[in-house]
C-alpha cells in the first residue's frame, strides 16, 4: 500500500448511529475523534465490498499520521472515481476499512491487521475447497466407485437392500452346543463398523484360520466367554423380516474357519 | 427485488460486515470438538495403528505411505495434532498453528481411516478446519487478539468482510457433503425411489442385524418400528429433500437456519433409529455457522453486566 497517498472509505447508507458530523465535532486528531471513527467505519459500514458505489453517502479521507476527515466538513481534494468498484483494492480502499492501519502517527495500529487472503484470493481459495468437496459426485457415474477421505460422495445408506442380508462374524459355541456372539471389540481394533469390514476381507482373503486363534486366545481369559469351548467364523444369511420377527437363525451359513478355546488348567 | 440488491447478493454474502467474534467462536468449537474427539480416542487410535499391516490401504493425506507408519511416529504425529489443536482452540500464533493443525488433523484422521473402514462422520470435521485455517479466525477471542491489544487501547467491535467469507465457507461445505450424500441416493440403484423409505427401512434393519451380531448396543426403536412402513416413506422423502435441497440454505439466512434445525433434528431422529451417534452433527456444530453464534456471547455479557450490577447494589444495600 502507498502510505504517502490518502487512504479513501465510501460509507453506504444504513447508518443509523455515529455519523461524521458527530465525529467532526470532536477536536481532530483526539483520541475522542478517533474512537467515534473508527467506530463509524468499523461497526456500521456494511459496503466494503460492494460494487457499486452509488448508494455512497459520504466521502471519508484519513490522511496518513493525522485525523480523520469527513468530506462533509472539508471539501475533498481527489474525490473518488464514482463508478469504481471498490473491490479492486486501489488505494488500499478493501484492505484499509479491514485494516485501517494508516490512521495515527505510527503508521501501525494495533487493533488491525491484515487479513490473511485478499477479497480475490478468498474468493477463489473458497471456490476451489468447495469444488474439490463436490468433485466426488463423478464416482456416481463410475462403474466402480471409489470412496475416500476427506472427498467423499458418501454412498452411506444409499445401498439397494434384499430380503436376505449377509455378514461375516464368529460366534462361540459352548458344550451344549448353544451359540454366542463374539463382540467385536474382541475380533478386531477400531469401531464395530470397521472391524465389520476388515473380518469380511479376511474372509475374502481366506485368512479367516488364521484370525480364529487369535480371537480365541483374546477372550480366553475374559469371564464372560468362560463358557465358550469353540469359535466358528461364518458368513451368515439372514431373513431380515424373520429376524425382526424374532427368529434369529441363519437361512444359509458358510463357515470359514473353526478352532477351539484353550485355556490353561487350573 | 432491484436490479442492483440483486447484483449484490454474492458479495453481501460471502464479503458482508459481520464481527470477528463469529468466526473466533467457530473456531473455538470446531477445534474444542476435535481436541475432545481425539483425546477420547487416543487409546483406540492407537490400537489401529498396532493393527494387522495387511489391513492398511493408505487414504486421502496419506496415500504416500507404502506401509503403515511405525507406532511409535503415529503417537508423535497425534501428540502434535493435539498440541496444534490447544493452539488453535487458544488462538495462539494462528497464522501458522491453524494451516498446522489442519495438516496434522488431516494426517491423522485420514490414517485412522486407511484400515478398511472410511467413516464418513469426520469428512467435514477436517474440511471446516481446512477453511478455519487460512481465515482471520483468532482476530477475537483468542490469545493472538490479546497480545494486539496489550497496549491498552480501546477494544473496538471488530467488523469486516474478512470474517464473512470463511463462515460462509463453512457453510458451503456443509451443504456441498449433504447434497453428495443426496445424489449419492438417486444415483444408486432405486434412483427417485429411495425416497419410498423401503431403502431407509432396510438399511435400518441391517444396521440392527450388524449390531446384534457383534454385540454392539442396538437401538430399540428399531424394533418398535419396523414394521411402520407409512414412518419409513416420510422419514425417506424428507431426508431426501434435505439433502438434495441443501445447496438453497445458502440463498438465505432465515432458510439456512431452517434447514440447519431440520437437518440437525435429522440426525438425532437417525440417532434414535439406528442408534449411529454423528457427534459433530448432533452437538449442532456442524451447523454453527448459519447462525449469528455471537449473539450467545452477547447474551452471556449482559447476564453477567446485570449479575455484577446487582452484586455492586446489594453490595451497596448492605452497607
Amino acid at each position: 500500500m502507498n502510505e504517502d497517498r490518502p487512504v479513501r472509505l465510501l460509507l453506504v447508507t444504513m447508518t443509523k448511529v455515529a455519523s461524521p458530523a458527530a465525529a467532526t465535532s470532536v477536536a481532530p486528531g483526539s483520541d475522542e475523534r478517533n474512537r467515534l471513527m473508527r467506530d463509524l467505519l468499523l461497526t456500521r459500514y456494511n459496503g466494503v465490498y460492494s460494487r457499486t458505489i452509488s448508494r455512497a453517502e459520504h466521502v471519508i479521507h484519513l490522511d496518513h499520521g493525522e485525523s480523520w476527515r469527513a468530506a462533509s466538513t472539508r471539501p475533498s481534494r481527489r474525490p473518488p472515481p464514482p463508478t469504481r468498484p471498490l473491490c479492486q483494492g486501489a488505494a488500499g480502499v478493501s484492505a484499509a476499512v479491514y485494516g485501517v492501519q494508516q490512521v495515527n502517527s505510527t503508521g501501525q495500529d494495533p487493533h488491525f491487521r491484515q487479513p490473511m487472503l485478499g477479497p480475490r484470493t478468498a474468493a477463489v481459495f473458497s471456490a476451489a475447497l468447495v469444488l474439490a468437496a463436490a468433485s466426488p459426485v463423478v464416482e456416481n457415474f463410475r462403474d466402480i466407485p471409489r470412496d475416500g477421505f476427506p472427498l467423499s460422495y458418501y454412498p452411506m445408506f444409499s445401498a439397494r437392500r434384499g430380503e436376505t442380508y449377509i455378514v461375516q462374524h464368529l460366534f462361540g459355541l459352548d458344550a451344549a452346543g448353544r451359540r454366542s456372539y463374539i463382540s467385536f471389540a474382541r475380533i478386531g481394533s477400531g469401531g464395530h463398523n470397521q472391524v465389520r469390514r476388515q473380518l469380511q476381507r479376511i474372509v475374502r482373503e481366506g485368512r479367516a484360520d488364521d484370525l480364529c486363534p487369535r480371537v480365541a486366545e483374546r477372550i480366553a481369559s475374559r469371564p464372560e466367554y468362560a463358557h465358550v469351548e469353540r469359535l466358528v467364523v461364518v458368513s451368515a444369511h439372514y431373513h431380515i423380516d424373520a429376524w425382526f420377527a424374532g427368529d434369529r437363525n441363519p437361512v444359509h451359513e458358510e463357515i470359514h474357519g473353526r478352532c477351539r478355546v484353550k485355556r490353561a488348567q487350573p | 427485488m432491484s436490479a442492483l440488491s440483486k447484483a449484490q447478493l454474492p458479495d453481501r454474502a460471502w464479503f458482508a460486515s459481520v464481527p470477528a467474534v463469529r468466526i473466533a467462536i467457530l473456531r473455538i468449537a470446531i477445534s474444542a470438538y476435535t481436541l475432545w474427539y481425539l483425546t477420547t480416542r487416543t487409546p483406540m487410535l492407537m490400537r489401529i495403528a498396532e493393527s494387522n499391516p495387511a489391513l492398511f490401504r493408505p487414504i486421502g493425506g496419506v496415500t504416500f505411505l507404502d506401509a503403515p507408519l511405525p507406532p511409535l511416529l503415529f503417537k508423535v504425529v497425534l501428540a502434535a495434532t493435539l498440541v496444534a489443536g490447544v493452539a488453535v482452540l487458544l488462538g495462539w500464533r494462528f497464522r501458522f498453528t491453524g494451516p498446522l493443525f489442519a495438516l496434522l488433523l488431516l494426517i491423522t484422521l485420514s490414517y485412522r481411516n486407511s484400515w478398511s473402514m472410511i467413516y464418513h462422520s469426520h469428512n467435514i470435521v477436517v474440511l471446516h478446519v481446512i477453511a478455519l485455517a487460512v481465515a482471520p479466525a483468532s482476530d477475537a477471542l483468542s490469545l493472538d487478539a490479546r497480545r494486539y491489544h496489550r497496549d491498552g487501547h480501546e477494544r473496538p467491535e471488530l467488523r469486516g468482510w474478512p470474517y464473512a467469507w470463511p463462515v460462509v465457507l463453512i457453510s458451503a461445505l456443509t451443504v456441498t457433503i449433504y447434497w453428495l450424500a443426496g445424489i449419492a441416493k438417486i444415483m444408486g440403484e432405486l434412483g427417485f425411489a429411495w425416497a419410498g423409505g423401503s431403502a431407509l427401512r432396510g438399511q435400518i434393519a441391517v444396521d440392527a442385524i450388524r449390531k446384534e451380531v457383534f454385540l454392539k448396543e442396538t437401538s430399540p426403536l428399531a424394533y418398535v418400528l419396523y414394521d411402520q412402513v407409512w414412518l419409513f416413506t416420510l422419514l425417506g422423502t424428507v431426508s431426501l429433500v434435505l439433502e438434495l435441497l441443501a445447496p438453497l440454505a445458502l440463498a438465505d439466512r432465515r432458510l439456512g437456519r431452517l434447514w440447519a434445525v431440520q437437518t440437525f433434528l435429522m440426525h438425532w431422529g437417525i440417532f434414535f433409529l439406528m442408534g449411529i451417534r454423528f457427534r459433530y452433527q448432533m452437538a449442532g456444530l456442524i451447523f454453527l455457522s448459519f447462525f449469528d453464534v455471537e449473539r450467545v456471547l452477547a447474551a452471556v455479557r449482559a447476564v453477567r453486566a446485570r449479575a455484577h450490577a446487582w452484586g455492586a447494589g446489594a453490595r451497596a444495600r448492605w452497607r
